[in-house]
């Protein structure tokens, strides 16, 4: 049977005069909860009373429906209103409520603690920690730099000058102040030299900033490990010693590396360092693209500039320098796929480790 | 930057070298060479053949039966094209071929007539950036030239026929000389002990045949500058072998003028530039803009020009963004009959500030930004020159419009041969290897005894090589890095120059939150919301933030750890039902003048069903975790913070400070976040428990000589009553009789218990104490009386023994 015009709107006005004193009388979220489905669920009043509008003359529907949508916003308005002070109730409830005596000292511990399930250490923290022991273990001490650095320090005294092409090669993140995030873990060579009296041998691992899209194989957020040397004579044969030593160290294994020309402007002579492939050896395969050799690192002997920028005499200090790419190294050990899982939290990425 | 394989070819003999094998050279000793291919390898499948008779389709007009001809045999093909005409040279798809585009031709018989291949065009071969003869190519079949070969590949016809050494531009920041193919082949000659088969930078006759030549300016940032007028009668289309380089190259042929500036370019590494002489008034000048200039570039965009942007203006009129991208007004076209043809050398700096204002890069700025020699813009010009010549015998050229204001560079190097010997760990180079090798690269070798002078060539003089360290590089690479042996290093016997004790403690931390405590170690992101950076509100006022962040709401560096383990959370509380995250990490507090503090953090957050039982675990772990850390006094303190329920929230506190905050977390942030479980959270600073952990030693105290005695007892309490004050109150003694020594060694709490038939607003808490006397054993009597006077205190303090 057709409604009457009089009647839908009747029954409108009902149901929002109801629901407003209802709506007074709701004392929780709960019965809050409840009222919605009560009138705005699928089978609600203000709904079941909406889907009658279809039995109307278009003119007359079109009129209706326009009231009975202005009422049904004002309500859902009511409602939200009503919802919020029933939730600044419960908060300024909180600490009647649900008091708690934060001067009870605890059991001790282990009593005091049930924890079950493992925890984890994230594999780019484990693997800072191995290559940091093998370090120190050659008499280099661990150096930190700040993240968030000046030009002079991550450009200028690295040998980019102002008009430098080299800093297209980086992409930056600057932040007001003048300060940038630092796109390596370099600048801390200057700071060390600054700091320290040569000779000296150090590495800096830490966490560094390209600004760049993320995807698979790229992070806009990732990690290096910065090693140096400062001695009265350091040679390209020195930088391989070392260089060997440590891949033999990471891979466990003994390991062959080759030099090949390499530019970046804070080293003179400058290296890419390849290792033969272990999975193939050097028969060529898809971890190493082939080529039977696999990009581990980039080196050289620190450029003069830099050594002065640090303060050092080049006549009487020489040094090499190595840069290593943490998140990388991590990757290729675990044959990790991608590397926006470092940065996901995800417990079932994090319990594998 | 790409390489084709034949024309460097042309320049250095490459016999008996494969590209892969001039690849793996150019690896080992220039530059990185990221692939080696061949682009249009897919086009060898199709033969050219040539139409030897053409006939009438008997049941369609518009189609033709063309007998073709290819190699020993002849086939009969059906084709609709309009532009197909006897003893012309067309592409074939043999019946079986696959075009580019997966289409498989078959024989077919089309209206009645056998077909057994197809003649292609321009399009079916995905060939349309070639500027073609004549229109008709556009529409039908591709004519080839007549001097095709019938039977080789339409690759092969088209001089596609190359392989691509694909260089990384990264690896030749450095080289200027590099950017082009005369340039490389110089370096593969030195490379391989090969001469240069020609130069194309040598000296040509100029022929001046025309009086047109604009006066041309250098106000500021140029060294040099040549112009010259061209004109022609007829603009032809550019030669096939031209076209084919540019695309070989990844560039499209344009037309005539424009084509073999960009040849030049690419043969010898100087950018030159082609404008319509008709638009140009002169006097050509190059200066910076004025307040207020703008142009509209090649590409169509409008740009505003700062004032300290370098620009090619025709009077006052800016044409130009000079060396980085011609102006639209200005630019040629096909039609183009007269141009003005500018080769100059721009000041690196110059063309460094105008592509970081403007953020346009180019070919050209690309190798002007390197550093480029005043010599060879004039040689380039004197290239392009020929090149016109050569396809236009009678272009007219005019006269040389040039201002110099630099000469070579030839830079001279001085140092020793040990130095070298030194740095390249090879004690026994002889000093005729390092002469050939030097002079292979083309450099001067002056050698008196250990002193050595070296001159540099012009083309490599410019950021180049301008120290003894580059010379270490060259000889270095050039012989080859595998004759260096590794050597160790001597090494002082000295410690360590800096321990770096917040580190170990760092690893430490580790440990025990992973294995002790149970929680997984996260890693986050810096950069957060105004929204998130408003949650906690601690330090949040003066946050850095980024410029040019990635996505423009993320721009802030969080200034709380709490946001991003929050993030954690409700990322992931869905799948897990329970959640216990710690990271280690910094936050960034600005300061005024200096770079922001960096304050090293770890914090932990947790998911919960028992808030009470599981912030009293909490506690405990913090009580442990400051032990573990050497702080061995400290004492529990509620507090209120935003993020914090208001009850449920403490620190712990030693000497006045704070050392670390824990508690639940406000339930409107939950809300916020649309986490529906109670979530505790706690955070410290590392360098606040630094002190602590480097004393961290044990303090040993003496063994007692006499038993203690422990006493338990239960009293009752107000519900609301802090624990604390109970064990203070037990703690409290009147004024100890001075000849008595007995002391209260400890006191625990043990439990709290509220419920039936404790009263409603009561509750009970059970504690023990501990009496020693260091002097002697404490008497049954004695301890009995202790016993009763700690009941009567309790009571008297409203806290009676629970019956």
């Amino acid at each position: 049977m057709a409604m009457e015009r009089e009647s839908f709107l009747g029954q409108l006005d009902l149901i929002s005069s109801q629901l407003k004193e209802k709506l007074a009388e709701v004392h929780s979220e709960s019965e809050l909860e409840k009222l919605r489905q009560e009138y705005f669920g699928k089978k609600g009043f203000l709904s079941s009373l909406l889907k009658k509008l279809g039995e109307f003359p278009s003119e007359e529907r079109s009129e209706l429906g326009k009231k009975a949508n202005f009422v049904k916003e004002e309500l859902m308005a009511t409602f939200q209103v009503r919802e919020r002070q029933l939730r600044y109730l419960r908060y300024e409830r909180l600490a009647e409520e649900e008091w708690f005596d934060v001067t009870e000292p605890p059991l001790p511990f282990p009593e005091g603690y049930h924890k079950k399930g493992e925890g984890h250490i994230h594999p780019v923290s484990q693997v800072q920690k191995e290559l940091e022991d093998i370090f120190t273990s050659m008499g280099f001490s661990i150096l930190d730099g700040p993240q968030v650095e000046t030009d002079f320090y991550n450009f200028g005294a690295l040998n980019f000058t102002e008009d430098h092409p080299a800093r297209e090669m980086q992409d930056t993140f600057y932040t007001n102040d003048g300060f940038l995030l630092r796109t390596h873990t370099s600048p801390v060579q200057v700071r060390a030299m600054q700091q320290l009296s040569p000779p000296f041998r150090i590495i800096v691992p830490g966490r560094v900033f390209r600004y760049e899209e993320l995807d698979a194989s790229h992070e806009h957020t990732f990690y290096q490990m910065e090693g140096m040397v400062i001695d009265r004579e350091v040679s390209v044969g020195h930088l391989l010693f070392l260089m060997h030593t440590l891949l033999k160290e990471i891979f466990k294994q003994e390991v062959n590396i080759r030099l090949r020309p390499g530019y970046f402007p804070f080293v003179e002579p400058g290296f890419e360092l390849d290792m033969l492939c272990l999975l193939c050896g050097g028969k060529g395969c898809s971890v190493c693209k082939q080529t039977g050799y696999v990009e581990v690192l980039p080196c050289g002997l620190v450029h003069p500039n830099v050594l002065r920028a640090g303060g050092l005499d080049p006549m009487k200090w020489q040094g090499a320098a190595f840069g290593l790419g943490l998140t990388r190294l991590v990757m290729l050990r675990y044959k990790i796929e991608d590397i926006r899982h470092f940065m996901s939290a995800d417990p079932a990425f994090l319990r594998q480790f | 930057m790409k390489l084709c394989y034949k024309w460097l070819n042309e320049f250095v003999d490459l016999e008996g070298i494969s590209p892969y094998e001039l690849a793996e050279l150019l690896t080992m000793k220039t530059c990185e060479v990221e692939g080696v291919e061949e682009p249009f390898a897919h086009l060898n499948k199709f033969p050219v053949v040539e139409v030897k008779s053409l006939k009438a389709h008997p049941n369609a007009d518009k189609l033709k039966i063309c007998e073709v001809q290819l190699a020993d045999k002849s086939l009969s093909v059906v084709t609709g094209a309009p532009n197909v005409k006897e003893g012309k040279k067309y592409p074939l798809a043999p019946a079986g071929s696959v075009l580019p585009g997966g289409k498989k031709i078959e024989n077919a018989l089309l209206r009645g007539v056998a077909s057994e291949g197809m003649l292609l065009s321009a399009e079916e071969l995905q060939l349309k950036d070639f500027m073609w003869a004549s229109a008709d190519n556009l529409t039908g079949i591709l004519e080839l030239p007549e001097e095709s070969i019938v039977g080789h590949s339409v690759a092969q016809a088209l001089h596609l026929q190359d392989t691509i050494l694909e260089i990384d531009n990264k690896s030749i920041t450095h080289r200027g000389d590099l950017w082009s193919h005369y340039g490389f082949a110089r370096e593969i000659a030195a490379l391989l002990s090969r001469p240069l088969k020609k130069d194309p930078l040598e000296e040509v006759n100029l022929l001046v045949t025309n009086e047109d030549k604009l006066e041309v300016i250098i106000d500021t940032g140029a060294v040099a500058y040549y112009g010259m007028v061209f004109s022609v009668t007829n603009l032809p289309i550019t030669p096939l072998l031209i076209q084919s380089r540019l695309i070989l190259c990844g560039m499209r042929p344009v037309n005539f003028w424009v084509d073999l500036s960009n040849y030049v370019m690419l043969e010898v590494g100087q950018p030159t530039h082609a404008f319509d002489r008709k638009k140009l008034q002169g006097p050509i000048r190059v200066a910076y803009a004025q307040p207020g200039d703008s142009l509209i570039l090649l590409d169509g965009r409008k740009i505003n020009l700062s004032e300290n942007i370098l620009l090619i203006k025709d009077g006052e009129r800016p044409l130009a963004l000079a060396g980085v991208m011609g102006g639209k007004e200005s630019e040629t076209s096909l039609e183009t009959k007269t141009i003005f043809l500018e080769s100059a050398t721009f000041l690196r700096p110059e063309i460094r500030r105008s592509l970081r204002e403007t953020l346009i890069r180019s070919e050209a700025s690309q190798r002007f930004e390197k550093g480029l020699s005043p010599v060879l813009a004039k040689k380039a010009l004197y290239r392009y020159y020929a090149l016109v010549k050569q396809f236009v015998p009678n272009c007219l050229a005019g006269p040389l419009s040039q201002v110099e204001l630099a000469t070579a560079l030839q830079n001279k190097i001085h140092t020793k041969v040990s130095y070298i010997r030194q740095r390249l760990g090879l004690e026994e180079l002889s000093l005729s290897k390092i002469q050939q090798v030097l002079g292979s690269l083309g450099m001067k070798v002056l050698a008196h005894d250990d002193d050595l002078t070296v001159e540099v060539p012009d083309y490599r003089s410019y950021y180049d090589i301008t120290i003894p360290e580059d010379l270490v590089e060259e000889i270095g690479r050039l012989i080859g890095y595998k004759e260096i042996r590794p050597v160790p290093f001597m090494v002082a016997c000295t410690v360590p120059t800096k321990a770096n004790h917040l580190r170990r403690m760092e690893h430490e931390l580790r440990k025990l939150f992973a294995w002790r405590y149970h929680f997984s170690e996260v890693y986050n992101y810096h950069f957060c919301t105004a929204n998130e950076l408003e949650l906690d509100k601690r330090y949040s006022e003066k946050a850095l933030f980024l410029l040019n962040p990635l996505q423009a709401e993320q721009k802030y560096l969080r200034t709380s750890p709490l946001v991003m383990l929050l993030r954690n959370v409700a990322s992931h509380y869905k799948e897990f039902s329970e959640l216990r995250f710690f990271e280690i990490e910094r936050i960034f507090l600005p300061r005024q003048e200096e770079l922001p503090q960096e304050r090293l953090f770890l914090s932990a957050i947790e998911t919960t069903r028992e808030p009470v039982k599981d912030l009293k675990q909490m506690i405990s772990l913090c009580h442990d975790l400051l032990k573990k850390m050497g702080v061995y006094h400290f004492e529990q303190r509620a507090l209120k913070q935003n993020i914090f329920h208001p009850t449920r929230a403490l620190e712990l506190i030693s000497e006045q400070k704070s050392l670390i905050r824990l508690g639940q977390l406000h339930p409107a942030i939950l809300d916020q976040w649309k986490i529906p479980l109670p979530v505790l959270y706690l955070e410290f600073f590392l360098e606040d428990l630094l002190r602590y952990y480097l004393k961290g030693e044990v303090r040993y105290v003496r063994l007692p000589r006499y038993p203690a005695s422990d006493f338990e007892i239960t009293i009752i309490a107000p519900r609301r009553t802090p624990v604390a004050q109970i064990l203070k109150t037990m703690g409290e003694v009147e004024s100890p009789p001075e000849e008595d020594r007995t002391y209260i060694e400890d006191i625990r709490f043990l439990y709290t218990y509220e419920g039936p038939p404790i009263a409603s607003d009561k509750k009970a808490v059970s504690l023990r104490i501990t009496w020693r006397n260091p002097t002697r054993t404490l008497k049954s009597d004695e301890i009995k009386n202790l016993q009763e006077e700690l009941v009567e205190k309790m009571a008297k303090a409203g806290f009676p023994l629970r019956s």
